[in-house]
């Protein structure tokens, strides 16, 4: 399992955290399968309608162009996140057209979790979800952090002070 | 005012006929699908089953009820529940943070009401008891602040015996100026309007007949009588005008049912609020569990010259209902200078006139109008194109979307001091949102592609229990470094630096 990938070796820093390069393949086909349903929702009334290329055809061209613009978006996205754990809190920069920058003081966080789904353990990656008693912004997760980073900055965002969730 | 009792080892269990107030408030859970059901229903075999659940659904809840024990120990409150299932339950009395009481006719007639214990985080409360004598209510509720007080600091015992102080009494004529305000009867002839026509979908019309045949009959005299158009436009604005006060009439009815003998109270460092002309919910918290506070100031409070206050309290449910018995009216309505000295008598903050109002971007206003802008010139070049040239008299929706754009960004402003950040927002209808930057939770700012065309950013605020969907500190159209300054500097707060 991770203990032979490569992000395992990592350890936890105060800076950005490294993110693991599948998560670009990721994000890519995720953006992709949505530019290609609406390329297709497109191409294919209009095909049919103006008789431009027969409907496989046209979906073949959606799903290609999805992938392409899928692809060019993921690698903007990546090259704009940056998540960085400060001493004091977790600071998430992130967004291509909408950007946001998002500050979780280590104090506030109540609580935080380590997913790994089954694509995660093969490639030695995993989510950290950091909760907040807030409601509007009260879960926050950060994708693709190595499975060794993700297991230290767990243990580390927990911050031990009572009487500091701001109540 | 009860004495304290001491705290005795042995378990004590709620009124003989809680069993009632539980099967009522089970029975209220079931009734509503119960009643849906057997008036709608279509005589399903799964609608009968449902019926079936239900009602053993009840009868296990009554059985449960007969098995609720609770002790008082020396620092915490053992709870048991359960017959087959049985729970034991230690709630430190540390942990109890707000303390909700509930009474409706029914419960004052047997002499009892409803405590509800809740900590400070999760949905549900520790404890509810339902129901208990009032003296022991009142006793426990004695009890728990006075081991609370002994615990945080002996100095403040004194101030948990003294009186408490009411810090806002609503009189009579200040509910009817909220219901006439508040305008609670339209929302519940709405309701009531959809949820008849909800369950009548076969024949949509149906209830419409009768106002239909009203409204017939009414024009067939009309006819009848030949009245002058000006008589007819008179009646039907009078009538009108008639059916306005009657739902304002039904607002304040509703305004007195809910808040009659409003009193706000501070007993030490507790906040109290509640009233009720037949339920009677009370709650209170600790004032260093507030939140986010809220005034509301519509055009028709800005007539009677009156604002709302209310807040956010951490933990118990999240969905803040002044039915349940949790605090969150601070001040259905008072005057801006009782709103005032209220916020400086609970927090220390200054007036919300005395509050370092900043303003937007100079260019905010553009940005408001340019979406509603469009639409007008959309709108009118569409009218234009079907009905011709009457359809220009869409454009004059421009000048009023100018007008209201500016008015909101002359208006809109955020302010922050070395303890609170407060945001206003509104043109007719404003509001004010006020926290302590203490209690910040998340801190966000954010850019769309149109806020980076124009060197402007937004910041948004997360605190404990805000409500996901309401009014809460969401500064847009800033100027980008002034965002990033304020970002800056609510990090650090909400780090707890300075």
């Amino acid at each position: 399992m991770s203990e032979t990938d490569p992000g395992s070796a990592a350890t936890l820093a105060h800076g950005v955290l490294p993110l693991h390069p599948r998560m670009h393949l990721i994000w890519a086909l995720g953006r992709g399968v949505m530019f290609a349903v609406l390329f297709a929702l497109v191409l294919v009334p209009l095909s049919v309608k103006r008789e431009l290329m027969p409907v496989p055809i046209a979906i073949a061209v959606a799903v290609a162009a999805g992938m392409f613009v899928g692809w060019r978006q993921a690698t903007l996205f990546v090259a704009r996140y940056a998540a960085s754990h400060l001493v004091d809190g977790v600071l998430i920069r992130r967004g291509v057209w909408w950007r946001s920058e998002l500050f979780v003081p280590r104090a506030r966080i109540q609580h935080t979790e380590v997913n790994q789904g089954p694509l995660d353990r093969r490639w030695g990656m995993a989510s950290v979800g950091i909760h907040t008693a807030g409601t509007r912004l009260e879960s926050i997760t950060l994708p693709g952090v190595p499975h060794a980073v993700a297991v230290q900055l767990r243990d580390a965002l927990l911050d031990r002070n009572t009487h500091a969730d701001g109540a | 005012m009860p004495t304290v009792p001491e705290a005795r080892d042995d378990e004590r269990r709620l009124h003989p006929f809680s069993w009632l107030f539980v099967l009522i408030t089970q029975l209220r859970e079931v009734a509503l699908p119960l009643i849906i059901l057997v008036l709608f229903g279509r005589g399903e075999w799964w609608e009968f089953l449902a019926i079936v659940g239900a009602v053993l659904l009840a009868l296990y809840s009554l059985v449960y009820s007969f098995g609720f024990r609770y002790r008082i120990g020396r620092d915490e409150l053992l709870v048991r529940e359960g017959i087959f299932d049985r729970t034991e339950r230690h709630v430190p009395f540390a942990r109890i943070q707000n303390i909700a009481r509930r009474s409706n006719l029914l419960h004052r007639a047997f002499g009892v009401t409803e405590l509800r214990l809740e900590s400070g985080g999760g949905l549900k409360p520790e404890a509810v008891m339902r129901v208990l004598r009032v003296a022991d209510a009142d006793a426990l509720v004695a009890l728990l602040r006075a081991r609370r007080a002994a615990e945080s600091d002996a100095g403040r015992t004194e101030a948990v015996v003294t009186d408490n102080e009411v810090l806002l009494r609503l009189p009579l004529s200040e509910l009817v100026r909220f219901g006439l305000i508040s305008n609670r009867g339209m929302i519940v002839v709405a309701g009531a309007f959809a949820a008849f026509w909800q369950f009548n979908p076969s024949q949509p019309k149906s209830m419409m007949r009768v106002p239909m045949q009203w409204i017939e009959r009414a024009f067939g005299e009309v006819q009848a009588q030949h009245y002058s158009l000006m008589t007819m436009a008179v009646g039907g604005a009078l009538l009108l005008l008639l059916l306005f006060a009657l739902l304002r009439l039904l607002s304040v009815f509703l305004a007195i049912l809910v808040h009659h003998g409003f009193t706000l109270e501070l007993d030490g460092d507790r906040l109290g609020a509640g009233g009720g002309l037949l339920t009677h919910a009370h709650g209170s918290a600790r004032i260093d569990r507030l939140q986010m506070l809220h005034v509301d100031q519509s055009l028709l409070h800005r007539w009677f010259a009156r604002m709302g206050l209310k807040t956010d309290v951490a933990g118990g449910v999240r969905a803040a209902n002044d039915q349940s018995g949790k605090l969150h009216w601070l001040a259905p309505v008072a005057t801006p200078v009782q709103i005032d000295a209220l916020l400086a008598r609970v927090l220390g903050a200054p007036g919300l006139g005395a509050l370092p109002w900043r303003p937007l971007h100079a260019r905010a206003w553009r940005r408001r109008a340019r979406w509603p802008g469009a639409f007008w010139l959309f709108a009118s070049a569409g009218l234009t194109f079907w009905f011709g040239a009457p359809g220009l008299l869409a454009l004059f929706g421009l000048p009023w979307t100018v007008v209201s754009a500016r008015g909101w960004a002359g208006f809109t402003r955020y302010a922050m001091d070395d303890r609170f950040l407060a945001f206003r927002d509104g043109w007719w209808s404003r509001r004010y949102a006020l926290v302590e930057l203490d209690k910040v939770q998340v801190v966000e700012l954010s850019q769309s592609p149109f806020d980076r065309r124009h060197a402007m950013a937004s910041i948004r605020v997360d605190t404990m229990a805000a409500d996901p969907l309401g009014h809460g500190i969401d500064i847009p159209c800033l100027p980008v470094a002034e965002a990033r300054a304020l970002f800056a500097v609510l990090s650090r707060r909400a780090c707890g630096r300075r």
